[in-house]
């Protein structure tokens, strides 16, 4: 049972990834032109016919496919048009100004939308409370790329406090370039990870007050409580425990919507990562590039949903019954 | 000084930033609208100078029913507008070069009227004129061809490539819009547009900078403006479709002519043949504009490349 | 214990706090803006014949060089921003809805059919939809945009700008609904009354859309309304990063990317206003929503 539920999942990580793959390749024979992204547009009809053939552009569409998976589980996703260097390296050095800002945005996030939505449980009743979730409303109304400029207008150009674009100095701690020893990479962090976080933290709020009011519903604290425990135990030894199973599911979504928007924060704050490297290559047309951004996503998401999925099922056997 | 760090900051008001905060010395594309602040700025100021490229709204001088061009009713028209000296003429009557550049270009440019600028080997200063604009005779002209209540087109537009190129776009919209011709700005990132040009072009008009590329006359006229030959090459970003046997005559004299004077006598027939059959409706020469910290000299050149030879730093 | 704290909950859903009735009031005028932004606006920024480029880059009009004309000032075109932004509004929220009517309309049918006849249709359109859930939204919509704009011919892209972005946004999201849809059929279809009409031989159809479907529309509706709030934040998103409305028909998201480009340059008035605009828009959804779904539907609280 529990096999077949994985391997069920396996199957459909794949085929996200499959599919996903299938459309980016798709994209990148329709946006632009690889010729001309290479040569501009001076080149003469001749150079364009070699380049054409060097690149193999004139083969059928399955077998352009077909070469580009078998390259790509090897990974090797070709030059990029625009770098003129392999595009994994590319993608390589941009991985950890995404990671490093996502992380971070997940931990604020996470480090305060749990607590506030726990106490708007328990406290459900109080006046503060519902300022909070009124407050939360607000939270999840405001668009990450609109709280970036109003925070760059406000904090930047009026104020000029903190840095408006880039992720300061990095150091390279065992091949990763990080900006998080440094002051300048701390300061400029700031800005991007709160715009992030904003909208998530008052997201988290609100889903973990909701699970965690599903659970103060359950027999089970009713008669934790006709025992005669006290509200601190039954709260936070019962309760948050029995919340944290929809916590998991939470954080995967987040790290879902994390990577989605800091393409968007990127893009404000000019961060030095995929985001900006994916949307860059939009629009100049670097397809290499786009293709394997799109599969590397692809990828990440399928992964995080089959772990977050596993630890679910193995943490609440009821999962297995009634999804599998 | 021993070494320079080139980095490449996508967007503008971030690269403003990186300079204003002393991060970089010397930015290039300095948005039109921040030459102010920066010149405002204790430390800094801005170097600018003509770039050798003409900005300028080609049309469709070939097919014989332009693509995406409708009557005022919505229906395609079955004729090509713009293969129409008059309609040419009244075009580039409703564009007034001199108010996108002080307003769109915020001066930063050098209006123009023929296809060629200040800078490129060849050019002819005086034969320059103050640009024309005269809405009623645009629309006499309009009549004449059989447009009085004017059409609806397309207009193709580049977006980033050129300095606002939307802006003058979208400016170029609301001046033929006063001459009943109702344009829609397309707005493409370039590759999209580049390939739109290399298959066909697909378009009757665009905006569009154009040069040659070693930046003599005799280059523009042999890329840009000699009809369109597979064979020779010659025509090769002639994305007008434009053809004249009088200019190609001026240019085959041209190309096995080797005295100075008769060969600049040659550079201004040809010139005044494009700007005659209004071969485009020319718009002006941006200029190239840096924004640098007051140690650094450093002399703009007109190919916009940043050579560090050209750039000097106090230590 | 429990029956007391349920009434106490009901007693508050149903009276309007101060928030909500504000957020409502300020909704109500923002729709009525849009409805009527063609006729209201004191300049007609699409009439592009009365666009003077002498008028442009102006401030709002109580800072010194601005310009009574134009309370907001103007943009790089000598464009009303009041104006604008009224049109901009109307454009935000037609594309918020539409996308919402299409989501819906997927949804809706997709969460009928699998709900109700459940086996493999029910398989595949759920399995559809969880792969769906997989990817985000906004990248999603940004791919299905971006497929659909390369696929058509030079110079139509503008006019279909709109009916782009809500395709992308629709097909982007219609999995919510059809998760929710789903749940309330398989409901509704154990009770007695439909078990009565399939006896009585009742086509599969006329139950569906006759009997089953009015049974569910409540949660459906709360979750439209959180929706469109939803929609109209990722079209500006994709706004914003240039793949949305075009200049020629901006949106709130649309006036703020171009107004993004001034933010240093001492014209706020373009990226500010755009801005607030959204967020007062989002909020006041947002908020008119969650006492919406208290009110309409208290078990998804």
């Amino acid at each position: 049972m529990t096999m077949l539920y994985f391997l069920r999942r396996l199957g459909q990580a794949f085929l996200v990834v499959f599919i996903v793959s299938l459309i980016a390749f798709q994209l990148g024979t329709l946006i632009g032109d690889p010729v001309t992204a290479v040569l501009g547009l001076d080149a003469t009809s001749a150079a364009r016919a070699d380049l054409r053939e060097a690149l193999r552009l004139d083969d059928p569409y399955v077998v352009r496919y077909a070469r580009f998976v078998a390259d790509a589980v090897q990974g090797d996703f070709g030059m990029s048009y625009r770098a003129q260097r392999p595009v994994a390296d590319v993608i390589a050095e941009r991985i950890p100004a995404t990671a490093e800002l996502a992380i971070t945005a997940l931990i604020v996030s996470l480090g305060i939308g749990i607590p506030l939505g726990v106490v708007a449980a328990i406290w459900r009743e109080s006046w503060w409370a519902s300022l909070l979730m009124t407050g939360s409303i607000v939270g999840v109304s405001l668009p990450t790329f609109v709280v970036g400029i109003l925070m760059i207008f406000a904090f930047s150009v009026t104020l000029g406090w903190l840095p408006s674009y880039g992720r300061g100095a990095t150091v390279s701690v065992g091949g990763w370039e990080t900006g998080l020893l440094t002051a300048s990479g701390l300061t400029a962090l700031i800005m991007p990870a709160v715009s992030l976080a904003v909208s998530q933290v008052a997201l988290v709020a609100r889903l973990v007050r909701a699970e965690m009011l599903e659970v103060l519903r359950m027999d089970f604290i009713r008669f934790a409580r006709a025992r005669g425990l006290r509200d601190r135990v039954v709260h936070f030894r019962h309760a948050l425990r029995n919340t944290l199973l929809p916590i998991i599911t939470v954080s995967g979504i987040q790290i879902g919507y994390l990577v989605a928007f800091a393409v968007v924060v990127e893009q404000v704050f000019q961060w030095p990562g995929l985001g900006t490297m994916f949307l860059s290559a939009l629009t100049e047309s670097d397809i290499p590039v786009i293709t394997a951004f799109l599969v590397l996503i692809a990828c990440l998401f399928a992964t995080i949903n089959l772990v977050v999925d596993l630890l679910y099922a193995l943490a609440d056997p009821r999962v297995r019954l009634s999804r599998g | 000084m021993t070494r320079a760090e080139y980095t490449a900051i996508g967007s503008a008001p971030t690269r403003l930033a990186a300079l204003l905060s002393g991060e970089v010395d010397l930015i290039t594309d300095l948005p039109l609208q921040d030459i102010q602040r920066v010149e405002a700025a204790d430390g800094f100021r801005v170097v600018s100078g003509p770039l050798r490229l003409f900005m300028e709204l080609e049309m469709d001088g070939t097919r014989d029913v332009a693509l995406a061009t409708y009557d005022k009713a919505g229906n395609p028209l079955d004729s090509n507008p713009f293969k129409d000296l008059r309609v040419r003429q009244a075009i580039a009557l409703a564009i007034d070069n001199e108010a996108i550049v002080e307003r769109v270009m915020r001066g930063q440019a050098n209006a123009l009227t023929m296809p060629s600028a200040p800078g490129f080997y060849g050019y002819p200063a005086d034969m320059e004129k103050s640009p024309e604009v005269d809405y009623d005779r645009a629309k006499e002209l309009l009549a004449e061809a059989g447009y009085p209540d004017g059409f609806a087109t397309t207009l193709n537009c580049p977006l980033e490539r050129y300095v606002n190129a939307e802006e003058i776009c979208r400016a170029s919209a609301s001046l033929l819009a006063r001459i009943g011709i109702d344009v829609t700005v397309n707005a493409m990132v370039w590759p999209e547009f580049a390939k739109m040009l290399v298959n066909g072009p697909d378009s009757s008009f665009h905006l569009i900078g154009a040069a040659g590329n070693s930046g003599d006359v005799q280059d523009t006229f042999a890329a840009v403006l000699h009809t369109r030959e597979e064979d020779s090459g010659l025509g090769g970003q002639n994305w007008a479709l434009w053809s004249s046997p009088e200019f190609d005559a001026v240019f085959e004299e041209l190309v096995s002519t080797f005295e100075p004077e008769e060969r600049d006598a040659l550079y201004r027939e040809g010139l005044q043949i494009a700007r005659d059959q209004q071969h485009a409706v020319y718009l002006h020469q941006p200029y190239i504009t840096w924004a640098v910290a007051d140690r650094v000299e450093a002399d703009v050149r007109a190919d916009s490349a940043v050579v560090l030879h050209a750039v000097t730093v106090d230590e | 214990m429990p029956a007391a704290s349920a009434l106490r909950d009901h007693a508050r859903a149903m009276s309007l706090k101060p928030a909500v009735m504000a957020a409502t009031a300020i909704l109500l005028i923002l729709v009525g803006v849009a409805a009527l932004a063609p006729w209201i606006v004191p300049h007609d920024p699409y009439d592009l014949a009365s666009l003077d480029l002498f008028d442009s880059h102006l401030p709002p009009a109580w800072m010194p060089g601005g310009d009574a004309r134009y309370l907001f000032g103007t943009d790089s075109q000598g464009a009303d921003l009041l104006s604008l932004l009224m049109l901009g509004l109307r454009t935000s929220l037609k594309v918020g809805v539409l996308a919402v009517a299409v989501s819906v309309s997927i949804g809706l049918l997709a969460g009928l059919v699998s709900g109700y006849f459940r086996g493999w249709t029910e398989t595949i359109i759920m399995r559809a939809a969880d792969i769906q859930f997989t990817f985000p939204a906004m990248l999603l919509a940004l791919l299905i945009g971006g497929l659909a704009r390369s696929m058509l011919p030079v110079g139509q892209q503008e006019s279909a700008a709109i009916y782009i972005v809500v395709l992308a946004l629709g097909i982007s999201h219609w999995p919510h609904f059809a998760r929710l849809v789903r749940a309330a059929v398989i409901t509704e279809a154990s009770k007695n009354y439909v078990m009565a009409a399939r006896l009585a031989g009742r086509s599969h159809s006329g139950i569906l859309f006759r009997h089953v479907m009015p049974n569910s529309l409540n949660p459906v509706f709360v979750l439209a309304t959180m929706d469109i709030a939803f929609a109209i934040m990722t079209e500006a998103t994709l706004s914003f990063l240039g793949f949305g409305m075009p200049t020629s028909q901006p949106s709130l998201g649309t006036l703020i990317k171009i107004g993004y480009g001034y933010l240093f340059s001492g014209e706020w008035w373009v990226v500010v206003f755009p801005s607030l605009t959204l967020i007062v828009l989002l909020v006041s959804v947002n908020v008119f929503g969650d006492w919406l779904r208290d009110r309409l539907d208290p078990k998804l609280r």
